[in-house]
């Protein structure tokens, strides 16, 4: 195996790691929550990834590798550092969800539902968002906004896609509940 | 069953799962009801999230950092800016730097040993200390000659005081949580003191680890970018720096040498190029 001039790896990183900044960029602002940290996680992670490049298999999906190294960046330095609002365990805001009688029934079709979502804004689905402890967020973010695949939110979040599975559709009705909480104190769900 | 239908929703099951799960969706309402509310969700999640592009001035440091790479706006013929070697040895303002941080050495140990205050991890503190000063920005006053000034009457002499055009942050003594070693006393608003400092190109607060290099009695550490340059030197437990080539989108930081770590705390330095020797400056 002939080995490649730096020349030739740079190109290789261009094309394969650099095309994705906007998306890693995207994801590094929902991560950390601020523009600044969230430059600096990007810089931290292609500075990395160019370091490791070599071990980069090609062919296999750098985008997924990138998220990894920037998840693992954020785990291990970020988010330590950060000043992250208090959040509490993502089964006591479920048991909590679960045990508290639903004092207001939901709409009573779907359609409903939707237009009453349809209301809300930016900062209620970020405000939701927010609330959901970071390995939910994480896969929601990567799957809705992304739009990434089960299989590459298991590469990068290193787990069984059976865990992708719940933990999205267990993140999903924790922001379903608290956005149509939202849209009831805003008043665009009328309660009856 | 909810994690069958956000599969489904999600495209995620394959064929037989799916038309199973479309046949208890069709025969339940409860399920329809769920199915739609989940739909809701995603789509709200995925409409109404703020999507944000990269910057430029991002997209540049990156390339910096990797490939050593300079704005095509802050090219300059190297051979016309000062070599750090020469500005440490024949120009005054290096031996002047060289003179103050001796001095600055023996301000920090006395300040360290004998302030009540209590030392608290800088490295943490810095981190504050910028989130402050993106909040709300402050102006520092004073300026270089000042500090030296106060740091003359301190010590009992008076420092050479370099040309180093303008004021810069700097304030406390604070012990690296990374190593433990004490770093520096800064000047800020009043509080006496000096700090070593050192920059980075196009860095926010980060740690970052810098490359050593040595020769004769110094020790340099570089960041990646080759015209910047930087000596660190250590004299009497303390680390002093001297930084040329600077671009106003450098950033400026505490550093530890002591573990080769750093983080930074302010940022905007003006240009250092045009201006012989060196010039570091603040907002």
């Amino acid at each position: 195996m002939t080995k490649r001039t730096e020349s030739e790896r740079r190109k290789e990183f261009e094309d394969d790691a650099l095309v994705h900044l906007d998306l890693l960029y995207n994801t590094a602002v929902q991560m950390t929550r601020n523009v600044a940290d969230a430059q600096d996680l990007v810089q931290e992670t292609f500075v990395k990834a160019y370091r490791f490049f070599d071990k980069f298999k090609r062919g296999t999906n750098c985008k997924a590798w990138l998220f990894k190294i920037m998840k693992n960046n954020f785990i291990n330095t970020f988010r330590k550092r950060a000043k992250e609002p208090a959040k509490v365990d993502f089964e006591e805001v479920q048991a909590v969800l679960e045990a508290k009688p639903q004092p207001e029934p939901l709409p009573d079709s779907g359609p409903d539902i939707e237009q009453a979502f349809e209301e809300l804004v930016e900062d209620d689905v970020k405000a939701a968002l927010d609330q959901l402890p970071f390995e939910f967020r994480m896969v929601t973010i990567l799957s809705d906004v992304q739009g990434l695949s089960y299989q590459e939110i298991a590469d990068i979040m290193e787990c069984p896609i059976g865990t992708v599975r719940s933990r999205l559709s267990r993140a999903r009705r924790f922001l379903q509940g608290k956005l149509y909480d939202f849209a009831r104190k805003r008043g665009i769900v009328k309660t009856s | 069953m909810p994690e069958l239908v956000t599969a489904y929703i999600d495209g995620e099951l394959s064929e037989p799962e799916a038309r199973a799960v479309a046949e208890r969706i069709e025969a339940d309402p409860a399920v329809q009801l769920f199915v739609a509310a989940q739909r809701a969700t995603k789509r709200l999640v995925a409409t109404r999230t703020a999507r944000h592009t990269a910057p430029a001035a991002l997209r540049q440091s990156i390339r910096a950092m990797i490939f050593g790479e300079r704005r095509a706006q802050e090219a300059r013929p190297a051979a016309k800016r000062p070599s750090l070697w020469w500005l440490l040895t024949r120009s005054p303002a290096g031996a002047s730097v060289a003179g103050a941080g001796l001095l600055v050495a023996v301000l920090v140990v006395v300040l360290v040993l004998f302030s009540g205050e209590r030392i608290t991890p800088y490295i943490d503190d810095v981190y504050a200390h910028h989130t402050q000063v993106d909040r709300f920005p402050v102006r520092i006053e004073g300026s270089y000659e000042a500090v030296a000034a106060e740091t003359s009457e301190a010590a009992g002499f008076t420092v050479p005081v370099p040309r180093l055009g303008d004021e810069f942050a700097l304030r406390g003594a604070r012990r690296c949580t990374l190593c433990g070693h004490v770093m520096a006393f800064v000047k800020y608003q009043g509080d006496e003191g000096l700090v070593s400092f050192f920059v980075i190109p196009g860095v926010r607060p980060a740690i970052w680890r810098l490359k050593k290099q040595s020769r004769d009695a110094m020790t340099f550490y570089t960041a990646d970018r080759e015209d910047l340059q930087m000596a660190f030197w250590r004299r009497g437990g303390t680390t002093y720096c001297l930084a040329a080539n600077l671009s106003e989108d450098d950033v400026v930081g505490l550093a530890c040498t002591a573990c080769e770590q750093a983080a930074i705390v302010r940022t905007a330095i003006r240009d250092t190029t045009a201006a012989a020797p060196v010039r570091i400056a603040r907002q």
